[in-house]
């Protein structure tokens, strides 16, 4: 007891003296012995639940579709390799920066919530750890990791509105993490646009291809001239019964004219109709065999049903010749 | 009259056959007969002749502006009450022919004829020497109904035979049926 006693300034180090009584030795040694205890557990603690948080982390914030669900187990799941898996994403830096800097963190998060707004105080912690490095230095295995989803996200909304993502970014000087996003999300800007210019040219074609073949069979019937050639017109006229349908299909029957067009306006894409004004030309044996020739507008109607056109008819837009 | 017959024959089987599609006008092929009124640039004093007549059946072509026909003409040149007898020019012709304007129903023509014939008399007291037929004139055609068209024209012709030259004016007035 007495030898104890008379060490009392070793644990005081450790331990701030409890006040200025003087404890006994016995007391003394066994607070120095709790203390100890309760270091090392606490330190065991926290290295357990230090690299679980490191596994939680590495999962819940993977983007593959399963793991942002929440529907693998944490605990369980293998750290996702950044190389290996193009999935993950934008989310991969901010993972390890949640690891490193927040001890607790939503499961789950959607990609589209890795923002700087939603985590503003990792970013920070990351710009204060790591200088933001340019992109272009930036290792290949990021960068792979980074553009593949938002190609395939992109692919997959060519008819949606602009993803979020989109969104340009403000502000050269940002937060580090905000620097990933601005790589990321900067060709939503521009794909979107070129994709809705690949569907109205994809659209167009496929009405000019439906006009086209209208205008084909019109030239053709009218080329066959005669009563075939007016009976299968007949059928292509949007408007038989009209008037300039009447004068053209008597033109066709009697004269047999030689039919070709020479020139036709760009195609007008409505909601639901594509047309085309072209002007037709026409050659034939008058009367005393005299030729004669003349000119004829027609608008040729193609209809969008679906995903096919297919053709209304071709109306006479001007008094055929005689 | 034997060869008369036959032409007259084969003109009313065309005519028979012909479709009544469009007119006259527009057809490729057509055929046509007229009656002519054949006036001689000289009567000789001796010869006064009554009026004369005659008409011509052709088969037509006809491509474009520029047609031609094949046929055959006769024509009184003399008959005469008086003196009891009569002496017609028998051609076998071709005749090209050339729309200088067309409208809507009628149309403007130049045309010549060039043949070879010979005179048929009776008595019988002509040669039967034959003779170059040359000639040509204007015209004008006429869109009708259906597939006939009227032709009214005047040619003037010459028959060469030997050192003998006659020339005949003839007006004549022909339907035309298209084929």
């Amino acid at each position: 007891m007495r030898r104890l006693s008379s060490a009392p300034t070793a644990p005081v180090i450790l331990v701030p003296p409890p006040g200025p009584d003087h404890y006994p030795g016995p007391v003394r040694r066994r607070r120095l012995g709790m203390t100890l205890l309760a270091l090392v557990l606490v330190g065991i603690g926290l290295a357990v639940f230090g690299r679980y948080q490191i596994s939680l982390s590495s999962n819940s914030e993977s983007s593959l579709p399963h793991k942002r669900e929440g529907l693998g187990p944490p605990q369980t799941a293998p750290a996702v390799n950044p190389v290996a898996d193009p999935s993950p994403v934008v989310v991969t830096d901010s993972a390890v920066t949640t690891s490193q800097t927040e001890p607790a963190r939503d499961p789950a998060p959607a990609p589209n919530e890795v923002s700087a707004d939603s985590r503003p105080q990792s970013r920070r912690e990351v710009a204060r750890e790591e200088p933001p490095p340019p992109s272009a230095e930036r290792p290949a295995a990021n960068d792979q990791v980074v553009r593949a989803p938002v190609v395939q996200q992109l692919q997959t909304s060519a008819v949606s509105p602009p993803p979020v993502l989109s969104q340009p970014t403000t502000g050269g000087g940002a937060a580090p993490g905000r620097t990933v996003e601005v790589a990321a999300a900067a060709p939503p800007t521009t794909q979107p646009v070129m994709d809705e210019a690949k569907i109205a040219a994809a659209r167009l074609a496929a009405a000019d291809g439906a006009l086209n073949s209208l205008l084909g069979a019109f030239v053709s019937s009218a080329n066959t001239g005669g009563d075939d050639g007016a009976a299968n017109l007949r059928t292509l006229l949007a408007a038989p019964a009209d008037p300039l349908s009447a004068d053209f299909l008597r033109l066709i029957k009697d004269g047999k004219p030689t039919v070709s067009p020479i020139s036709s306006a760009a195609t007008q894409l409505r909601e639901e109709y594509a047309e085309r004004d072209v002007t037709v030309a026409l050659r034939w044996r008058g009367e005393f065999g005299v030729s004669r020739v003349g000119q004829v507008r027609v608008r040729v109607i193609a209809r969008h049903s679906d995903v096919t056109w297919y053709p209304v008819g071709v109306r006479l837009l001007s008094k055929p010749p005689r | 009259m034997r060869m008369t017959l036959r032409v007259a024959v084969a003109v009313a089987l065309l005519v028979l056959v012909a479709r009544p599609a469009g007119g006259q006008s527009r057809q490729y092929f057509s055929v046509q007969g007229s009656g002519a009124w054949i006036l001689p640039a000289e009567e000789p004093a001796g010869f006064e002749s009554d009026v004369r007549l005659g008409y011509d059946v052709q088969i037509r072509y006809t491509p474009s502006r520029f047609s031609v026909g094949l046929g055959y003409q006769r024509s009184t040149i003399l008959t005469s009450s008086d003196l009891d007898v009569s002496a017609a020019l028998e051609v076998l012709f071709i005749e090209p022919r050339y729309v200088l304007w067309a409208g809507g129903a009628a149309a403007l023509y130049v045309a010549g004829r060039g043949g070879a014939g010979r005179y048929a008399c009776d008595p019988d007291r002509c040669s039967d020497a034959t003779s170059a037929v040359a000639g040509g004139g204007l015209g004008v055609l006429f869109k009708l109904g259906g597939p006939f068209a009227l032709d009214l024209g005047g040619q003037y012709f010459a028959v060469f035979e030997e050192d003998v030259r006659s020339d005949y004016f003839t007006v004549r007035l022909g339907l035309g049926v298209g084929l």
